[in-house]
């Protein structure tokens, strides 16, 4: 499958809660809690649904009414930061 | 119109937020001076995230300041509602390799069942209700985990008998209650425990299964719990039975049987009536032929031990008592009360004090007491 294919997803096992506008995250597996705001706490949202890294940046862009050039390296840190901690699970194929 | 200087007021009108009757919606803007009292009172309440959604909303108007503190207080609650679904999981899992089937009572059972947004309903503790049967292997379950009992049974085997729960604990981490019935007292006895595992249905936490009761049982289990529990009631479990009667899927009908079968009429109508007037909202049409149920004498009585001054003075023991059905229960249970076991005592009494007298003591207090209130009434 290429990069560009895959699309990401929030882990049923993560809890969370709204606050706000922030989200208060409680990973699987850990003690801690991860907090996510602004434009992060968006992404969470919209991965409810299975969105590949364009999709998401597409979105955004429409949103808050950036370049996708702007907010791609970011966007993608966030979703690989949050997979790594196993908040957001990676999900086969192409819907 | 409320007293905007009310802060209780308030904390009952935002603890209706949301539900059909709740129709004052002209924006409600609160005195900088008075903003200190309510923020304590949606914390003591549990009512923050209530407050969030109606801030949210538009209907509570909210300085920058006001805002951001309640925000930080509601942080702090969710925080605490996330461990504490944590802890679900891992318990999940001890109880599964000990084979103990369990139900979810309250806390996530409701937040992620009958609310919008689960965030708008906070728990504290963890309610697991077991089978009588498992219930010593559960108690070892938590006990392997590092969760011992706060306080010990008055004797071996009165807890399976005349108990409701223990509360288990570990420094620094969360409260569980172990359940194998709804309540103490006589209501406790009347209901049939184990035909409460009839009507449950699944729900999900991080990804895992979980059993809860039905909306049905959901709604009688409120009832319960705004009636019996906390004097004065606090403004969640009565904000559980609005949230259950107008947004659940409950069988009125059979929550009348229920309401009969296990005597629980006068219950669930002390707190239809209580949430009707403490939220100034109504309660579903269907709600109204619970309203005609004629509740037993000894029903009424029984009610009375909770929600009267007695429940302070043995209400509930000596209610207790009247229900117990033959003369060895009775004896049993008076037997446990006045002779329980040392550890019992230790843990009781105040430096660790084993002393029966001091136990007696109280006991007499309350005959020699409830005699003057009686001859004093002339009865």
């Amino acid at each position: 499958m290429s990069p560009e294919a895959v699309r990401f997803q929030r882990s049923a096992s993560a809890l969370w809660r709204e606050v706000g506008d922030q989200i208060l995250l409680a990973p699987p597996g850990r003690e801690d809690l991860d907090q996510l705001s602004g434009t992060a706490a968006t992404v969470w949202i919209l991965l409810e649904e299975p969105q590949t890294l364009q999709e998401l940046v597409i979105t955004l862009e429409d949103l808050y009414n950036t370049s996708a050039e702007a907010i791609m390296a970011d966007v993608e840190r966030l979703v690989f930061d949050l997979v790594s901690r196993g908040s957001i699970r990676q999900v086969e194929g192409l819907a | 119109m409320t007293d905007p200087g009310d802060v209780h007021a308030m904390a009952r009108r935002i603890a209706a937020f949301g539900l059909p009757g709740h129709e004052d919606t002209s924006p409600f803007y609160l005195p900088d001076d008075r903003w200190p009292g309510l923020l304590a009172t949606l914390t003591h309440q549990r009512t923050t995230g209530l407050a969030v959604a109606a801030a949210e909303s538009g209907w509570l108007q909210l300085s920058t300041e006001q805002w951001q503190d309640l925000l930080t207080r509601h942080r702090e609650a969710m925080g605490q509602v996330l461990g504490i679904e944590r802890r679900l999981l891992v318990l999940a899992d001890a109880f599964d390799r000990a084979s103990v089937s369990f139900v979810v009572l309250k806390g996530p059972s409701l937040a992620r069942t009958v609310y919008p947004d689960p965030s708008w309903r906070f728990f504290g503790d963890l309610d697991l209700l077991v089978h009588t049967g498992d219930w010593r292997r559960a108690c070892s379950v938590l006990e392997d985990l590092g969760l011992n009992r706060a306080l010990p049974e008055p004797r071996p085997g009165f807890d399976e008998r005349f108990g409701k729960a223990s509360v288990h604990r570990r420094r620094g981490d969360i409260d569980v209650d172990l359940h194998r019935t709804l309540v103490l007292g006589p209501f406790g006895l009347w209901i049939e425990p184990d035909r409460l595992f009839d009507h449950t249905v699944g729900f999900e936490v991080g990804g895992r299964l979980f059993n809860r009761f039905d909306d049905t049982l959901l709604m009688l289990h409120g009832c319960i719990h705004a009636s019996l529990g906390w004097w004065p009631p606090l403004l969640t479990p009565i904000r559980d039975v609005a949230q259950v009667a107008w947004f659940g899927r409950v069988d009125w009908d059979r929550l009348r049987d229920h309401a009969l079968r296990w005597r629980l009429s006068a219950v669930v109508q002390d707190a239809l009536g209580r949430t009707e007037e403490i939220l100034g909202i109504r309660m579903p049409e269907q709600a109204k032929s619970l309203g005609e149920l004629k509740p037993r004498r000894r029903e009424r009585q029984a009610l009375l031990a909770y929600s009267t001054d007695r429940r302070g003075r043995g209400g509930t023991a000596r209610a207790t008592l009247q229900a117990l059905p033959g003369i060895r229960a009775k004896a049993a249970y008076i037997s446990a009360l006045l002779f329980p076991t040392k550890t019992f005592l230790a843990a009781r009494g105040r430096g660790g004090q084993t002393s029966y007298w001091r136990r007696w003591s109280v006991a007499l207090h309350w005959i020699s007491a409830s005699k003057e209130r009686s001859r004093r009434s002339g009865g």
